[in-house]
């Protein structure tokens, strides 16, 4: 019960502060509000019994994410009063509703499986699934030496002399 | 899914049978630890201070004037609460919440002894990593909603020096997971038989410099530098939305040392006794250390403190944790009496290494 309650809060909170991120004139409060719907999806992660997934979510996309939109934002010059020369209404509203159509087709077509009983310890499925997935390890090294590239390119682009 | 598989999810271990029973006491007491230990640090970093520089501090408000603090938010809750007129009146007003909460909720995961802590989460680890990112996200939010540049600036800085110093951060914990194998806190306080300081010196080291810069103490103030900035973010709050963001800075720090002495100090254990005491102790010796490297060390200025980050913390993490790995891999029943000593060989000729590839203010030497 206190589930279900916290679950529809969660998504009332989500709603509100996704509208109010694209309706609002300020970039900053559109930024915040964004972050808040970070914050409220990571909630609805741990209502569904993903807390793995949604702890990577909040480091992830408030941690990192939200604080490169905010960083970008003040990188640029002010624009407090909204976006000044946008001529694509037409093709925005054509493309969203576009979007929406295929979402909302999707999610009805498709057949959800439903499985029984209840999620085991989720730390240790991940562990498992990176230690005894033959590949898994080498994908993890992949990832690593791609970041430890990228570190590198920013320092090196990032050098004065 | 019920209540009852959410306890079992979480991980929580009921201290007391109704795990809702549980998370209420527990909840009571984490919040009167946390604001317990943040009068009593305001108090002890002024007295520690004054003594460090040859004054007394203050003296006159109760015994040894322990009641200082109290008689300070007293006075700060009756002072006149001024919002700015051109200010984001909305994120001015939610600013301090968004800074304070998080700092709070790191309580939940730590343990005060083997069988008391609210939520034994199997993430807690990376649980205390989010949620701090949370509250540097509401430090930036409070220097740009009071619309001065001064707090702007201080925000910013703050932002970037969390971010960067994040790196570090993690990959020093990221050695300490792999050597305990597991991300839960009270996983991590149970295997250090012998606490992690002995066994990895430079993940200490890394984590204790980095958590340093994550909540901005001296030597990495300059979110709040007063000589250039005037205090930072916090320049145009007043009254009790004032003492929240003041409150935040010392929360973290209650917040830091107690992270530090679970996680490298051994936590609860202790030598005679395990339990609250032991870890209560550590966390003081902790914030003492940290006010001796305040009264110590000169502040950084921002160009140095974001080199120190990338020049030396990162690659000194990256190897740290690249010999961690190999220690687990290679020898991984080496005996204590072997592995102590060498980690402070390793560490002392890692630091020195290291510290020749970057002097701060060198190159400025050579624009002169």
């Amino acid at each position: 019960m206190g589930l279900q309650i916290a679950f529809w809060a969660l998504a009332a909170i989500l709603l509100c502060s996704a509208i109010f991120a694209i309706s609002t004139k300020s970039v900053m409060r559109a930024c915040f509000a964004l972050i808040i719907c970070f914050l409220s999806v990571s909630g609805l992660f741990i209502t569904l019994g993903f807390e793995f997934l949604a702890v990577i979510q909040v480091m992830v996309y408030v941690g990192a994410v939200g604080v490169l939109i905010i960083m970008s934002v003040m990188m640029t010059k002010r624009n407090e009063e909204g976006n000044v020369s946008n001529k694509f209404k037409l093709p925005a509203i054509l493309a969203s509703l576009c979007l929406a159509v295929l979402g909302v087709f999707a999610v009805i077509t498709t057949n959800w499986p439903v499985t029984e009983g209840t999620a085991s310890n989720p730390i240790d499925n991940v562990s498992a699934v990176f230690m005894t997935t033959p590949g898994a390890i080498l994908l993890m090294i992949i990832a690593a030496l791609i970041i430890l590239t990228a570190i590198v390119a920013a320092i090196t682009t990032a050098r004065e002399e | 899914m019920d209540d009852a598989v959410l306890v079992t999810t979480i991980g929580a271990t009921p201290w007391y049978e109704n795990f809702w029973v549980h998370l209420a006491i527990g909840a009571v007491v984490a919040i009167a630890f946390f604001f317990f230990f943040i009068v009593m640090y305001i108090w002890t970093e002024r007295r520690v201070i004054g003594l460090f520089q040859g004054r007394l501090g203050p003296n006159r408000v109760g015994p040894l004037g322990l009641i200082q603090s109290v008689a300070d938010v007293i006075k700060v809750m009756f002072k006149e609460d001024i919002v700015p007129d051109k200010s984001d009146k909305l994120l001015f007003w939610l600013a301090p919440f968004m800074a304070f909460v998080p700092v709070m909720m790191i309580l939940a995961v730590v343990p005060f002894s083997e069988n008391f802590q609210i939520v034994n989460l199997n993430v807690g680890i990376l649980y205390v990593l989010a949620v701090s990112a949370i509250s540097s996200i509401g430090v930036f939010m409070s220097g740009y909603a009071g619309n001065n540049k001064y707090g702007l600036i201080g925000g910013m800085r703050g932002l970037a020096q969390f971010i960067s110093y994040e790196i570090p951060l993690i990959l020093s914990l990221a050695s300490l997971v792999l050597i305990s194998n597991t991300f839960s806190v009270n996983g991590l306080v149970q295997a250090q038989t012998l606490p992690n300081i002995l066994m990895m010196p430079l993940a200490f080291v890394v984590y204790f410099v980095a958590s340093l810069a994550e909540i901005s103490r001296t030597p990495f103030d300059i979110v709040e530098c007063d000589s250039e900035i005037v205090a930072g973010f916090n320049i145009e709050y007043s009254s009790m939305k004032f003492a929240m963001l003041y409150l935040v800075e010392y929360g973290e720090a209650v917040v830091t040392s107690v992270l530090v002495a679970t996680l490298f100090l051994g936590g609860w254990h202790g030598f005679f006794i395990d339990g609250p005491i032991p870890l209560i102790i550590k966390m003081v010796l902790v914030f003492l250390f940290i006010l001796w490297i305040r009264a110590t060390l000169p502040r950084l200025r921002v160009d140095q403190s974001m080199g120190f980050c990338w020049k030396f913390l990162l690659p000194v993490a990256l190897v740290n944790l690249l010999f961690t790995a190999a220690r687990m891999t290679f020898f991984p029943d080496l005996s204590n009496w072997i592995v102590i000593p060498a980690s402070f060989v390793f560490t002392a000729i890692v630091i020195y290494l290291f510290a020749g590839l970057f002097k701060p203010g060198r190159k400025v030497a050579e624009n002169d």
